[in-house]
């Protein structure tokens, strides 16, 4: 037994204490999803859609859970400003630890535990990744932090009119309704009221409580069957992502079992006071934090892949090549987008090879097109429009319909004066968040003048665009050069460029009589280069027919001598990187060649 | 509370002036010429069974009212809430059954900064001869590799309702099933239309056939057949289908609106004897291609496009005939093959070739049968008795036309036209008279009228049907799971023939 004064102070303890945790759980879910992950959170907006009028709305609350769908995806739209969203989320975070503290009547002395569903949420969230590439439903980003929130509501609301006749046979009932329209989060509602009265002494209340498990089990087989059409897993766990998304699935449902266990277990009857409370809970409360942090996916070339592709957005090419740079092995995404960002600053001639050009390939469980998300982008800016808009489409149907490729198919409409297609798309974008993008471009369809003034680089797209009706073969993008591209000058370097990045030295030769009428002398450092690599393999005469420097040509001797005196390539590569790292020679030593997965086969 | 108050005020309100009936603005300026409507649902003939042509008056202007006069019985009068136009669905048929053979008449009125404007009036012609009730189609994006949301669909033109008869959505929302799964080439019997059939291609996939109320789900690939069964011909009356089996590609274009050219590089045609479930080659010519079939209304012939140009010249380089074969029910046997349409003569691909009493119509291009994505394709229409052949300027645009069907009464054509936009197709329909002359077209109506314009997706393979499909969708996927039912081969087999699958691929 404590006196008043201990329980007074204990209380103020207590209370100081949760608004301490409270306050930096805040500012850590802010931070971590608004600053650390804003890139992240972007790019999932992008991954959204949302459309303001009545077919789309139809479409989408017509599906099991479908209303709190509907309602995340609108939400969704605030992620546009990812610290608007972040603020968003940690709010919405930080009500579900308030609820969970509320309705479990979680103890003093462990009040960390009220924010471990908070985090297990988060958790999920920041563990979408690669997912995102593989039709995977990117506004679960709102619903599962607002539909956890709904479950604690309705059980809250359920909790304190307990005492009213019938408030069981209320709760279940509307739990039930619910579930049409907020999907499993209803029915982690219903189970948590029906654990409630189970514990509780009420008259009836094996009828209430087996009431509200039949329908736990009964509804989604009625919807799934009779409704949505679909499975009944799906009719059941919507909207929550299938477990073929693992690691968002298993923390979401952690922090739905977690719920449940605390439905279940009276946690009050672990209350007591505790000297030490204050450390333990802060030392539980960083742990957590830590192990939120540390659990996420936190892949390197991910985050650098989304952020080049936020900068790109709004041409942001400095910021572009400096992501780049600070990866350690980058991904075909990285070079994709570091080569626009090269030629859009024209400097992929001279730049294009100093890099490390060894492609990591991405590791990941999920279905993304063998890695060619970026092939919308990469095609728009090489001037292949129809390239584009071929796999925008495509990934339009696969990975989902999402702005940024809505807006995609409108840029390739304009840039070849498909005036009326562009208006199709534009219009459908004035019904979307990107109304603003959509009303700017729309007088950019008719007056060319006026839509290169405001984007340049738009200009240089339709500078170059091919001038023959040939067949796009499903090749990566070097053997595009060879095989369609008019030949004028960007067209020629981008060609020989092609050659050198697929190390066809031989036909890189033949093109460069090509090359040299437009180069004199004044032939690029990585052509020189490799033009030296091919005298030194046996075609000493070549030199004569192009002006080749000849410190260059002492460069490049220097490298191969340096080469022989590693053991193995990988010694070689390491050790020669700081000194001949932006040399072609380097590339063409241990570079990997475009389209890597082909040579392997 | 007082906050309360007025919300519940101005709902009363609003409520109230909702029930208001819309009037004809009293002044009013005129202007003297035809208002911009969308879609254009002017100055055309429409059938006594349609649904409200509902539509956006595309004008400088905050509200507009549509004062609908009929020759005979009450005018309508509608608007009076924005620029869009719903004709009420009780109020329109009643008036079409009233005015058959007469004229409505649109007077739009336009309001700008409370100023009222008059447009000069335009009419629509409604005629006794009624559409078929249903239209099939495919729904799909106009350029893909790999299958996306796709679905089949029939559409109540008299409701203007859409319901889908089957769709892949669900397969391709669950990761766990998410593999190719293709729908496609939705047809019914002319005489039987409650016996239709459609594609589920992919793993576990067939041909779903609803004949005599029992849904099977077939492969159709027997023999030394090289593909599946890809475009099907119900024979109007008997239960047999043609089929043409073809291997189709598809290449991609660097540049122009037809971004998309499938082509075939080989192409037979068999028969499928239902009953016996047997398939028996009909032409299998080497080096030449035969696809496309369609039965004459009396079942007597099958017309279908031939081609001895070979993919290896390339695509622009496909040019296809059409001819016929006469067709003798009684012991499966067929005549002498025809020459119907010498298009190659012409250096140019006449394909899709549909009869109707006297009349074919077909489309003509510069080359391939890929009608839908070739803006060359044209309508054609051949008298079949006097050989007399024109271009149906009456319907077509620089945009492509494809997909015609006729109406069980040979009074209206179907067809899908890219015309909006070169990109996406859209359903039309033009009326055809007793003199063989068609009017101008009008598209596909909607309650919402810029449903059309929301949808990014092409209509596809259209078909008129004058019944519904009555198998759900959970019954099409209960048959999907079922063992597969083969078709066996009634013809000699060639070993000199691969196989394939049914389904298209892309060009290498």
């Amino acid at each position: 037994m404590t006196n008043s004064k201990d329980k007074k102070t204990g209380f103020l303890q207590a209370d100081k204490l949760t608004w301490v945790l409270r306050g930096l759980f805040f500012v850590f879910a802010f931070v971590f999803l608004g600053v650390y992950n804003g890139d992240v959170l972007y790019k999932l907006h992008t991954y959204s859609f949302f459309l303001r009028n009545d077919v789309f709305a139809g479409e989408t609350i017509n599906q099991a859970g479908g209303l709190l769908v509907y309602v995340s995806q609108y939400l969704m739209q605030l992620f546009r400003y990812p610290l608007l969203g972040a603020l968003f989320l940690s709010l919405v975070l930080s009500l579900v630890e308030v609820l969970v503290t509320k309705c479990f009547n979680v103890p003093e002395r462990l009040r960390f535990l009220a924010f471990v569903p908070s985090c297990l949420i988060m958790l999920s969230l920041m563990s979408i990744g690669y997912a995102l590439y593989d039709n995977f439903d990117s506004s679960f980003l709102v619903s599962s932090a607002v539909g956890t929130l709904m479950a604690l509501a309705v059980y809250w609301l359920y909790r304190r009119f307990a005492e009213v006749k019938f408030s069981e046979y209320a709760a279940i009932v509307l739990c039930a309704a619910l579930f049409f329209g907020f999907g499993f989060y209803a029915l982690v509602a219903m189970l948590l009221v029906a654990a409630d009265v189970f514990r509780s002494s009420k008259v009836g209340r094996f009828v209430a409580t087996g009431l509200g498990v039949i329908l736990f089990f009964l509804l989604p087989y009625i919807t799934g069957t009779y409704v949505y059409n679909e499975r009944y897993l799906m009719a059941m766990f919507s909207p929550l992502p299938d477990l073929y998304f693992a690691p968002v699935f298993y923390p979401m449902a952690g922090a739905l079992v977690l719920l449940a266990i605390f439905g279940v277990v009276n946690l009050s009857k672990y209350d007591g006071s505790q000297p030490k409370q204050l450390h333990v809970n802060l030392c539980a409360f960083a742990a957590l934090v830590l192990c939120t942090f540390y659990f996420s996916f936190r892949d390197e070339c991910f985050r650098t892949e989304v952020k080049m592709q936020r900068q790109l957005e709004d041409f942001r090419w400095d910021d572009m090549l400096k992501a780049a740079n600070e990866v350690e092995r980058p991904t075909r995404g990285i070079l994709a987008y570091r080569a626009i960002a090269l030629a859009n600053k024209s400097s992929l001639v001279s730049e294009l090879f100093n890099y490390n050009y060894n492609p990591k390939e991405i590791e990941s469980p999920y279905d993304m097109l063998n890695n060619t998300v970026y092939y919308p982008d990469v095609y728009f800016f090489a001037s292949y429009p129809n390239a584009s808009l071929l796999w925008s489409m495509e990934f339009w149907v696969t990975t989902g319909r999402n702005y940024k490729l809505l807006k995609q198919m409108a840029l390739c409409a304009m840039v070849q004066d498909e005036s009326e297609l562009a208006l199709r798309y534009l219009n459908l974008l004035k019904q979307t968040c990107y109304n603003d993008w959509a009303e700017e471009m729309e007088p950019c369809v008719k007056d060319k003048q006026l839509f290169f003034s405001k984007y340049p680089a738009f200009k240089k797209v339709v500078d170059h665009l091919p001038m023959d009706r040939v067949q796009i073969s499903q090749f990566p993008l070097p053997q595009m050069y060879d095989k369609f591209s008019n030949l004028d000058a960007t067209n020629i370097e981008r060609r020989l460029l092609a050659r050198l990045y697929e190390k066809k030295l031989n036909v890189f030769v033949s093109e460069m009589q090509i090359g040299a009428k437009l180069y004199g002398s004044n032939i690029p450092p990585y052509m020189q280069e490799a033009l030296c690599i091919v005298a030194m393999n046996g075609n000493p005469t070549l030199l004569k027919n192009f002006t080749v420097y000849r410190p260059i040509a002492l460069r490049v001797n220097e490298f191969f001598s340096a080469i022989k005196r590693y053991r193995s390539k990988e010694e070689a590569a390491a050790g020669l990187k700081k000194q001949y790292g932006d040399m072609y020679c380097y590339y063409f030593a241990f570079g990997a060649p475009y389209p890597i997965s082909n040579e392997k086969k | 509370m007082k906050c309360l108050k007025n919300i519940v005020l101005s709902w009363l309100a609003a409520f109230v002036l909702a029930g208001c009936s819309v009037s004809v603005p009293k002044d009013f300026e005129r202007e003297a010429r035809c208002p911009n409507v969308k879609p254009d649902y002017t100055a055309t003939v429409i059938p006594c069974n349609i649904a409200p042509l509902n539509f956006v008056v595309q004008e400088d202007g905050e509200v507009c009212v549509v004062e609908v006069l009929p020759q005979k019985g009450e005018p309508l009068v509608v608007g009076g809430d924005g620029m869009e136009v719903r004709i009420p669905k009780d109020e329109w048929r009643k008036m079409l059954q009233e005015n058959v053979g007469n004229e409505l008449k649109y007077n739009i009125y336009v309001s700008k900064d409370g100023k009222w404007k008059l447009f000069d009036s335009f009419v629509n012609k409604v005629v006794s001869d009624s559409i078929d009730k249903y239209l099939t189609y495919r729904l799909i994006e106009p350029s893909y590799m790999g299958t996306g949301e796709i679905g089949v669909y029939q559409y109540d033109l008299e409701e203007a309702e859409e319901k889908p008869i089957f769709t892949n959505h669900r397969y391709r929302k669950d990761p766990n099933i998410r593999s190719q799964k293709c729908v496609n080439c939705h047809t019914s019997q002319k005489n039987k239309p409650e016996n239709k059939m459609f594609y589920f291609r992919g793993p576990n996939g067939g041909l779903l056939l609803t004949y005599n109320g029992k849904t099977t789900k077939l492969n159709t690939k027997a023999g030394d057949m090289y593909a599946s069964t890809v475009y099907p011909a119900w024979h109007p009356s008997l239960p047999f289908i043609a089929f043409s089996s073809n291997e189709i590609w598809q290449a991609f274009m660097t540049k122009d609106k037809c971004k998309i050219e499938p082509y075939d590089a080989k192409s037979d045609l068999v028969l499928y004897d239902i009953e016996k479930n047997e398939i028996t080659s009909i032409q299998k010519t080497k080096g030449v291609q035969e696809t496309n079939p369609a039965w004459s209304p009396d079942g007597k012939y099958l017309y279908f496009n031939s081609s001895d140009s070979s993919i290896a010249k390339g695509v622009y380089q496909m040019k296809y005939d059409i001819k016929r074969i006469s067709f003798n029910p009684e012991d499966k046997s067929w005549g002498e093959v025809e020459m119907v349409y010498h298009a190659t003569k012409q250096d140019s691909s006449a394909t899709f070739a549909r009869v109707s009493g006297n009349y074919m119509v077909f489309c003509k291009c510069l080359y391939g049968t890929s009608i839908q994505t070739n803006k060359s394709s044209d309508l054609w229409l051949m008298n079949l008795e006097t050989k007399e052949c024109r271009s149906l300027t009456e319907i077509n645009s620089p945009e492509s036309e494809s997909y015609h069907d006729w109406s069980l009464n040979g009074r209206w054509i179907l067809f899908t036209s890219r015309r909006q936009d070169g990109n996406y197709a859209r359903p039309y329909f033009a009326y055809f008279d007793r003199d063989g002359k068609a009017y101008k077209p009008f598209v596909i109506p909607h309650e919402d009228p810029k449903h059309d314009d929301n949808l990014i997706k092409n209509y596809n393979v259209t078909e008129f049907s004058t019944s519904p499909v009555l198998v759900s969708q959970s019954e099409f996927e209960k048959v999907i799971s079922e063992p597969i039912v083969n078709a066996t081969y009634g013809s000699p087999i060639d070993e000199s023939f691969d196989g394939q699958s049914g389904a298209s691929q892309l060009s290498r």
